[in-house]
């Protein structure tokens, strides 16, 4: 009787068990997504991506032309005028599910939610605020030119110092105050104050004087010429903030929870810092309807992560960032639909030109060619990414839009010539050879250093590698001390913004951080600051790397790319600047 | 009672003093610094200098800890240096249950499992039962929480089907034993036999059920208890995390029950119980498992208060926002000591309270100890 009794109890255990356990569950089948059977390599998208139209061609009339009233400076050239702010198909979302939600895995996470707080770009919280702020204007992707957004239209006087900026009339936020000029001085000058973290203090710095016309018109002054200004109008420096909100609750709350505080299709829901932002639609956003009710941003550490909930439809959106993972990413056919920001000269090695009066022995411009000719960027992708990545020795990619096969002809590498300059030195000064290299310890940054010790050994140096720190150690060494002579690092050059990141070379730059001066090169940058299409962004980029070529400030060994894909049922979503994607007119199809 | 509880209350203060001090002073020897991850790759050493001064970071680290100890007294954890306007106290409210959630189904798992095995094992010294059982142990005991999560999400989240049809096989197995055991016990009387086919037919009944409505589990994140999502979806989030930190315990729990165990059923009054012809499941629950489990309880208590701090590699894995996730990449990997110190000392209070508790449950267990006192 004893052992029925036990028998029993332990039946009845495990039928609670079971449905306990069933009970988690849902009731399909358990089905997991999973890669096609046959996966189709795909050829990287020329035009860096593959996103849809943002526009119509409706666009409504031009702004006032200039020709003020007021006596104000009429600025000069081609204006840039808004195109409509909606798909038409997506004017009343009909072809896409009601109500439904967007995860997106993220590449890191944001520091905050205010716009002078977040560091920027896509890889770190520009996504996220564009769609609760939206932005002055945007990138269009496939004219590839700046184009007015919550703007209606913006132009330049002739010598470029002078902007002019007309705001769409009738946009409020949602406590009822209308975006007018003085709400983007404001929101402009909030990127001086104390406690700002954004770069774009940097180039906000750079208005001298901003001009109010009246309500809708304004004039930035510049202190210098600058052809590519809108970048500034699309960066987090166009993301106009209510100043009513920020005012009420202060910054620090504003950081955290800034609701009804931007222009943008989306309202924060819920902010928990390291775990998610969730954004639910505005049912009066400027631009029409929003279709997909909530998105969820979420940070899955590393791409391989990223990539398996993506392939587990536990999200939506992804952002890839490792060569690997993005090449198995297209192997499995799963780069239809997406976008690709490339950054060129991504992988750079970082080389000491004589930064704060330091006398590294690489101020001499022989051993920085010499370690340009030694790099060789097919043996450091085989190395540190498995053969997967993007090598190339120029200052753009084959796949940028500035790219000329003869403009941007890429550095061979020349190991034999490598030599015969590392011995030159040697015999000339007495030096020894000796060079230090700093990294830091990411698995695939290792492998990096391995292969870039091996190169560079080949030539002629004995290198000190240090890559036992982390990355915030790197930036400590590099930025803080500068006390390295050559450094694993990346320039960034988008095709959307080239100006922004080179302008590091210039002699008197403040974050020169290599200690590079060139006359050559200040007069090269001079150009590209003053170019206004991309003829001229070219010409000025090619000039650059000619000079590049004579002075040898680093050794470009890899363009990254930023590798966004989203579901196919998803659709919708635009790419802009800084690898980031705007949601305003992103909707799920229906079946 | 009240005293005991008391003296233990006090000297938990020059402990936590102790702990955070010791925190504070490694917190600046470890690399990592809240300046650099703020002003990232774009920064400069201008930026580096302007933060620095705007944030009172320049004060050396006694300063630092005195400033932080005056606050904490009055029950403010501070800011994050590396978010601002982010409350401290904010993100332990937020992170601590998560651990406290995988850690207690962590153990309840592993107590559910190893508690019936050990104990059968200890009664089946010897037995193809013990021999399985305690191979099975060693082998999970080898294999690092990491590796286990990742075989987890492997076989539970891309390959479902091999856990699916493993339980299939396994149950429709067991029901076959079942009903072999019932041709081989037919003199046992109808009443038996007729148990046996029954539980046969339950077992397969159930593993066929649970086979049909097997459920999907996610890859990574987290779906609160408070969630609008409902209880079941935070089961099933927190499922495959709660297994992998159960693993390594149900091991080690198990056999270390076997050995007290074993030891206690060699005990006079087990087999006078034995003699008198007790249910081997009454002696095992009711006699024996009581006072073979002081080990257990100290071992459980210490891995409990372990497991809330020492989870980062699950919540790692699969992408949990706790403690651990707060503390090493939070607080540790960028520098930013108010989030280390402030969460070392919830953990460390929370370890000490917890072994206190312990100590005092040891008079309830044996009685000779209560009247000791």
């Amino acid at each position: 009787m004893h052992m029925n009794s036990w028998l029993l109890k332990l039946l009845a255990l495990l039928m609670a068990f079971g449905l306990a356990a069933a009970a988690c569950g849902n009731d399909d089948d358990g089905g997991v997504a999973t890669a096609p059977d046959e996966p189709a390599p795909a050829e990287p998208a020329e035009d860096g991506g593959d996103s849809p139209a943002p526009a119509g061609d409706d666009a409504p009339p031009p702004a006032d032309d200039g020709d003020d009233e007021d006596g104000a400076p009429a600025p000069a050239g081609d204006e840039n005028i808004a195109p409509a702010p909606q798909d038409e198909m997506m004017d009343n979302c009909e072809a896409t599910v009601a109500g439904t939600e967007i995860t997106m895995g993220m590449f890191s996470e944001t520091a905050g939610l205010d716009p002078t707080v977040s560091s920027g770009s896509g890889t770190t919280g520009m996504i996220e605020l564009a769609s609760m702020f939206d932005v002055l204007a945007i990138y269009d992707q496939v004219n590839k030119e700046y184009v007015p957004h919550l703007a209606e239209s913006f132009s330049a006087n002739d010598d470029l110092t002078q902007w002019r900026l007309t705001l769409r009339p009738g946009i409020t936020f949602p406590d009822g105050t209308p975006l007018d000029t003085s709400v983007v001085q404001y929101t402009m000058e909030r990127f001086l104050r104390e406690g700002g973290r954004n770069q774009g203090r940097a180039y906000v710095a750079w208005i001298e004087e901003y001009e109010i016309i009246d309500d809708l018109n304004m004039v930035f002054h510049l202190d210098r010429p600058w052809g590519t200004f809108p970048y500034a109008l699309s960066d987090e420096t166009g993301m106009v903030v209510n100043p009513t909100v920020v005012e009420a609750i202060g910054d620090e709350e504003f950081n955290l929870n800034p609701v009804d505080a931007g222009l943008g299709p989306y309202n924060i829901a819920r902010y928990a810092p390291g775990e998610e932002i969730v954004v639910t639609a505005k049912d009066d956003y400027w631009g029409g309807p929003v279709c997909v009710e909530t998105i969820r941003f979420i940070r899955i550490p590393g791409s391989p992560g990223t990539y398996e909930a993506y392939q587990n439809d536990e999200i939506q959106v992804a952002f890839l960032r490792e060569p690997r993972i993005i090449a198995e990413a297209r192997a499995n056919g799963d780069d239809t639909n997406g976008h690709v920001f490339l950054q060129n000269a991504g992988g750079v090695v970082f080389i000491n030109n004589g930064v704060r009066g330091s006398t590294p022995p690489t101020t001499d411009v022989r051993l920085r060619e010499a370690v340009a000719l030694a790099v060789d960027p097919r043996v450091m992708d085989e190395r540190a990414n498995e053969g997967t990545g993007q090598p190339g020795s120029s200052l753009l990619s084959p796949n940028s839009i500035y790219w000329d096969d003869e403009l941007f002809a890429p550095v061979e590498p020349n190991i034999e010539r490598a030599r015969e300059l590392v011995q030159e030195v040697k015999d000339e000064t007495g030096w020894d050879g000796s060079i230090r290299l700093a990294c830091h310890n990411a698995p695939s940054r290792i492998d990096w250093a391995i292969a870039a010790e091996a190169l560079l050994e080949a030539a002629g140096f004995e290198v000190e590698v240090d890559n036992d720190g982390t990355v915030l150690d790197l930036i400590g060494t590099v930025l803080v001390n500068a006390d390295f002579d050559l450094a694993c690092w990346g320039f960034n050059v988008s095709d959307e913004t080239p100006f922004i990141p080179v302008l590091q070379f210039r002699s008197d730059a403040g974050n020169n951080r290599i200690g590079y001066a060139d006359p050559n090169m200040d007069a090269a940058l001079d150009k590209l600051q003053v170019a206004t299409d991309n003829d001229e962004i070219q010409a000025a980029l090619a000039e650059i790397w000619v000079v590049w070529r004579q002075s040898w400030p680093s050794a470009i060994y890899e363009t990254i790319e930023e590798f966004f894909i989203w579901k196919p049922e998803v659709g919708g979503i635009v790419g802009t600047q800084a690898s980031a994607l705007l949601f305003h007119d992103a909707y799920i199809e229906q079946g | 009672m009240l005293r005991a509880i008391g003296l233990k209350l006090v000297r938990l203060v020059p402990v936590l003093i102790i702990v955070s001090l010791a925190t504070s002073l490694l917190i600046e020897l470890v690399p990592g610094d809240p300046i650099l991850a703020i002003i990232g790759m774009e920064g400069d050493a201008g930026d580096y200098e302007r933060i620095e001064r705007e944030l009172g970071l320049d004060q050396n680290v006694f300063s630092r800890y005195v400033d932080w100890l005056a606050n904490i007294v009055q029950g403010d954890f501070g800011e994050q240096i590396t978010r601002p306007g982010v409350k401290v106290a904010d993100r332990l409210r937020q992170t601590f249950p998560v651990t406290m959630q995988i850690a207690l189904m962590g153990m309840v798992l592993a107590l559910l499992i190893s508690v019936p095995a050990g104990a059968w094992a200890a009664y089946r010294a010897g037995t193809r039962f013990d021999r399985l059982s305690s191979g099975t142990a060693f082998g999970i005991i080898s294999i690092p929480s990491f590796l286990a999560g990742l075989l987890l999400v492997f076989m539970f989240v891309f390959h479902s089907a091999i856990p699916r049809y493993g339980v299939l096989g396994l149950g429709l197995l067991w029901s076959l034993w079942l009903l072999g055991s019932t041709w081989r016990g037919r003199r046992d009387g109808a009443e038996r036999a007729l148990i046996r086919v029954a539980a046969a037919v339950v077992v397969a009944g159930l593993t066929v059920w649970l086979a049909n409505k097997w459920p999907s589990f996610p890859r990574q994140g987290f779906v609160r208890w408070t969630s609008d999502d409902g209880r079941l979806e935070n089961l099933r989030s927190a499922f495959l995390p709660a297994i992998t930190v159960a693993l390594t315990e149900i091991a080690v729990f198990m056999r270390l029950l076997r050995g007290d165990m074993q030891a206690t059923l060699q005990e006079d009054y087990i087999l006078s119980a034995r003699a008198k012809g007790m249910p081997p499941v009454r002696i095992l629950a009711r006699d024996a498992l009581r006072p073979s489990s002081f080990s257990l309880i100290t071992l459980a208590g210490v891995a409990f208060g372990r497991l809330i701090g020492g989870t980062v590699i699950v919540e790692a894995i699969f992408r949990l926002p706790g403690m651990g996730d707060l503390i090493v990449n939070d607080g540790v990997n960028t520098g930013d000591f108010p989030v280390v110190q402030s969460g070392v000392l919830i953990l460390a209070t929370f370890y000490v309270v917890l072994n206190g508790a312990i100590d005092i449950s040891y008079s309830y267990l044996d009685p000779r100890l209560r009247r000791a006192r």
